[in-house]
C-alpha cells in the first residue's frame, strides 16, 4: 500500500496528460486568489479601523480574537447553509480563514508605530489622511506583510479542507478522487503537487518581499544575532 | 494633574540662538512642544510672529532627540518629505534637498537608507530636514542626547556654524549646561518646582563665538549659572561640568501628560 | 455585548430570516439542549480524547525527531528537506492516504492529528536546539558536564522557549486537523456535531456548536499556553518582539 516513487510519477504523468492536473490547479488557485485578495483588502481595512477606533476595538475586538481561534473549516457548514453547494461557499471559507489574522496583524502593526514618526510628520504639516497613507501604513507595513504572509498561510490550508470535504473541482476534490478509487499513487502524487505549489508560493511571493522589507525598515540587524 | 508651566512669559528674538537649560521637571521640553504646537496650553498664549500657534506645522521645525527618520524612504526622500507635503515643485524640491544635505555634509548619502547610517549621521539627516521646510524658527528637543561624546563635540561646532551662516532662529533644549553655555547666543536657565526663568543671560556678549567646552571661560560661566540655580534652593542635579552624569529628563512631575500653563508675552521674530 | 444585544435586536425586528442568521436567544437554547441532552459535552471529550492522545504522541516524537534533526548532520541532509516539505501540507490533505490505509477509523483520525501538529513541532524542536548560544554550551562544558547531562540540563532548557512556541503551532494545528477529521466522516466528536447540524439544517445548532469550539479553543490556549509562555518568559529572560 506504499507505491514507490516511481509509480507517483508515473501517476502524476498520467494526470498532467489527462490535462486533469491543470483543471485542478487552475480551479484552486482561482478561488485561492480571489478569496485572499478579498481578504487581504478587507482585513487590512478592519486592521486600520480597529486601531484608530477604540470604541470599534471595544465591541468589535473580542469577536475577532475569538473567531479567529476557530479552525477555518468548521466555517464550512455554516457556509454550505448559506451558500449551498457553490462556489461562493468554498470562497467564503477562504476569506473567513485569512481574514482575522490578516486583521489582527495589522492592528496591531498600526498601534504599534512609534509616536515618534507621527510626530516629526506632524511637525513637518502631514495632516490626516495623508498621515495614514505617507506615513502610518509605511511605518506599519513589516507588520502587515507577517500579517499577510499568515493570512496565505491559512487560505491555502482553508482551501484545501474546503475542498477535500464538500465542493467539486480542484486538487482537494482530486485527493478524494484519489481515495474513492483506493488510488494511493494518485493520492500522493496530488499531495506533491500540492507541497511543491504551496511551498513554492511562499517562498515567491513572500521570501524575498519581507527579507527586504524587514531589512529595509531596520529590522535586520535586530535578527542577526 | 500639575501644572509644568506657570506665570511664565518669554520672549525670543529673530536669530536668535536660544538655549534652554534646566533640570528634569523645569517644563523646557514642555516649552518647546508648545511652541511647536505638539502641546496646547491650558492659559495663556503661544505666538510666532504674531500669530496664534494652533497645532504642528513646517513654520516651526522640530528635531528631536530620536531622529525618527522614515525607515522606508532614503536619506533624500526623508529630506524631501516636508517638501512634498508644501506641494514645493520638484526642481525646486531637488534643489533644497541638495542644498541642505550640504549643509549638513551628508550630501553623499542621499542614496542611502536609514538602517545604514549612524546615530550622528541620522541627527544630520534629520537637521537638514527640518531646516529644508525653511522654518522662521528651529527647535531642538536634546538633538544629541544620545550620542557618543565624539558625534556629540561635531555635531555641536556642526550648528553653531549652520546658525552662523543661515542666521536661523534657534530654541535649544538641553540638560546639559556645558552645551548650553558653548551653543547659545542666549541661555536661559530654568528652574523646576515651580518652573521659573533663574537667570537668562546674554551669553554672546560675553563670549563671542567660537567657543569650545574646554575653554575655561565656557567652564567656567556654566558653573556660574549652575551654582545660581543651586543658591535658589534647587536639589536636582544638571549637568554643569558636561560630562554625561546627569539623571534623565523625566518628562512632567507627576507623570501624566500635564498641560502647559504658560502665560506668554509671545515670540516676537 | 452590546453586540449581542444589538444582535438580538436586529433578530427580532426580523431584519433577516430566522434560519439564516439566527438570535443569540436561539443559539443560547439549542447550546443548553444540548449540554442537556448529553450531545455537546460527549462530542467535547470525544474530541478531546483523540486530540490528547494525538498531540502527545506528537510531542514525543516531535521533540525526538527535532532533537536528531539538529545533531545529525546526515540526518538533516537525508530527510530535511523531506520533513520541511510535509510540514507545508496543509494536515487536512493527509486524510484521504489515512483513509486508504486505516479506512473510516479511529487510526485514521489519529493520524491526521499526529501528522499535522508532528512535523511543525520537530520543526521548532530543531531551530531552537541549533539556535542555543553556542557560549552555553562552552560554558557548561568548562563546568565539566558532557554526553547526555550537557543535552538534559544545558541544551533543552535553553532551547525551551523556542519548542514551546512550537508546541503551541502544533497544538494549533492538531485541532484544526482534528476538525476537518470529524467533519470528513462522522464518527462522534464537534465536528460531527457541525456535520449533523448542517445535514439537518439546523442553523441554531451549528453556530451553538462553533461557539462551543471557540471556547474550547480560547480556554486551552489563555489558560495553558499563554500561561506556561509568559511563565518561560519571565525566567528565560528571553524578549518577545
Amino acid at each position: 500500500m506504499l507505491p514507490g516513487p516511481g509509480g507517483v510519477a508515473q501517476s502524476l504523468a498520467h494526470s498532467l496528460t489527462s490535462g486533469e492536473l491543470l483543471r485542478a490547479i487552475g480551479t484552486s488557485l482561482y478561488r485561492l486568489f480571489v478569496g485572499y485578495a478579498i481578504s487581504g483588502a478587507a482585513g487590512i481595512t478592519l486592521g486600520v479601523m480597529l486601531a484608530r477606533n477604540a470604541w470599534l476595538r471595544a465591541a468589535v475586538g473580542p469577536l475577532v480574537v475569538g473567531l479567529q481561534a476557530l479552525p477555518s473549516i468548521c466555517w464550512l457548514p455554516l457556509a454550505l447553509l448559506w451558500f449551498g453547494l457553490s462556489e461562493k461557499a468554498i470562497l467564503f471559507v477562504v476569506v473567513m480563514g485569512s481574514l482575522l489574522s490578516i486583521t489582527i496583524a495589522t492592528e496591531g502593526a498600526v498601534r504599534a508605530v512609534p509616536t515618534m514618526y507621527i510626530r516629526a510628520a506632524r511637525t513637518m504639516g502631514a495632516r490626516r489622511l495623508r498621515l495614514y497613507t505617507r506615513v502610518i501604513l509605511p511605518a506599519a507595513l513589516p507588520g502587515i506583510v507577517t500579517g499577510l504572509k499568515l493570512g496565505w498561510t491559512f487560505a491555502w490550508r482553508s482551501l484545501m479542507a474546503g475542498e477535500l470535504l464538500y465542493v467539486a473541482g480542484g486538487l482537494g476534490q482530486l485527493l478524494t478522487l484519489g481515495r474513492e478509487l483506493g488510488d494511493m499513487a494518485k493520492v500522493m502524487s496530488v499531495m506533491v503537487v500540492i507541497v511543491v505549489l504551496g511551498l513554492g508560493f511562499e517562498r515567491l511571493l513572500f521570501g524575498s518581499v519581507e527579507k527586504r522589507v524587514r531589512e529595509r525598515w531596520g529590522y535586520a540587524q535586530a535578527e542577526a544575532s | 494633574m500639575t501644572a509644568a508651566l506657570q506665570d511664565m512669559s518669554l520672549s525670543i528674538e529673530d536669530r536668535e540662538f536660544v538655549c534652554l537649560v534646566g533640570p528634569s521637571g523645569c517644563g523646557k521640553t514642555t516649552l518647546l512642544n508648545l511652541v511647536a504646537g505638539l502641546e496646547k496650553p491650558d492659559r495663556g498664549e503661544v505666538l510666532v510672529d504674531g500669530t496664534r500657534v494652533r497645532g504642528p506645522g513646517p513654520d516651526r521645525g522640530v528635531m528631536f532627540q530620536d531622529a525618527a527618520l522614515f525607515p522606508w524612504l532614503s536619506v533624500a526622500e526623508n529630506v524631501a518629505f516636508g517638501l512634498k507635503e508644501l506641494r514645493v515643485p520638484r526642481a525646486e524640491r531637488e534643489a533644497r534637498v541638495r542644498k541642505y544635505l550640504s549643509l549638513v555634509n551628508m550630501q553623499n548619502f542621499a542614496k542611502a537608507w536609514v538602517h545604514e547610517l549612524s546615530g550622528g549621521m541620522r541627527q544630520r539627516v534629520a537637521l537638514a530636514r527640518a531646516l529644508a521646510l525653511e522654518p522662521k524658527i528651529l527647535l531642538m528637543d536634546e538633538p544629541f542626547g544620545a550620542l557618543d561624546p565624539k558625534s556629540r563635540d561635531s555635531l555641536q561646532a556642526e550648528i553653531v556654524d549652520i546658525w552662523v551662516e543661515t542666521h536661523k532662529t534657534i530654541m535649544f533644549v538641553t540638560h546639559d549646561m556645558a552645551e548650553a553655555v558653548r551653543l547659545g547666543s542666549r541661555v536661559i536657565v530654568l528652574r523646576a518646582r515651580p518652573a521659573r526663568v533663574a537667570s537668562d543671560v546674554d551669553v554672546e556678549a560675553l563670549l563671542p563665538q567660537p567657543r569650545h567646552v574646554d575653554q575655561p571661560e565656557v567652564a567656567e560661566l556654566a558653573a556660574r549659572l549652575k551654582a545660581g540655580l543651586d543658591e535658589t534652593g534647587e536639589h536636582e542635579a544638571i549637568d554643569g561640568d558636561g560630562d554625561g552624569d546627569e539623571r534623565p529628563e523625566a518628562e512632567i512631575a507627576g507623570g501624566d501628560r500635564a498641560r502647559g500653563v504658560a502665560h506668554w508675552l509671545g515670540l516676537h521674530l | 455585548m452590546g453586540l449581542v444585544l444589538a444582535w438580538e435586536a436586529a433578530s427580532r425586528l426580523g431584519l433577516w430570516r430566522p434560519w439564516v442568521f439566527p438570535s443569540p436567544l436561539a443559539i443560547a437554547k439549542s447550546f443548553a439542549s444540548g449540554v442537556a441532552d448529553w450531545t455537546i459535552p460527549l462530542g467535547i471529550l470525544t474530541s478531546m480524547r483523540r486530540l490528547l492522545v494525538g498531540y502527545l504522541l506528537s510531542l514525543v516524537g516531535g521533540v525526538a525527531l527535532g532533537l536528531a534533526l539538529a545533531r545529525s548532520r546526515t540526518l538533516r541532509e537525508s530527510i530535511g528537506t523531506v520533513v520541511t516539505g510535509l510540514q507545508a501540507l496543509p494536515s487536512i490533505c493527509w486524510l484521504p492516504m489515512a483513509l486508504l490505509w486505516f479506512g473510516l477509523s479511529e487510526t485514521a483520525i489519529l493520524f491526521v492529528v499526529i501528522a499535522g501538529s508532528l512535523l511543525a513541532i520537530t520543526v521548532a524542536t530543531e531551530a531552537g536546539v541549533r539556535n542555543v548560544p553556542p557560549l552555553y554550551m562552552r560554558a557548561a562544558r568548562t563546568m565539566g558536564a558532557r554526553g547526555s547531562t550537557l543535552y538534559l540540563r544545558v541544551m533543552l532548557p535553553a532551547a525551551l522557549p523556542a519548542i514551546l512556541s512550537g508546541m503551541r503551532l502544533g497544538w494549533t494545528f492538531a485541532w484544526r486537523s482534528l476538525m476537518a477529521g470529524e467533519l470528513l466522516f462522522v464518527s462522534g466528536g464537534l465536528g460531527q456535531l457541525l456535520a449533523t447540524g448542517r445535514e439537518l439544517g439546523d442553523m441554531s445548532r451549528v453556530m451553538a456548536v462553533m461557539v462551543a469550539i471557540v471556547t474550547l479553543g480560547l480556554v486551552t490556549e489563555v489558560l495553558f499556553f499563554q500561561r506556561l509562555e509568559a511563565r518561560v518568559r519571565d525566567v528565560w529572560g528571553t524578549d518577545r518582539s
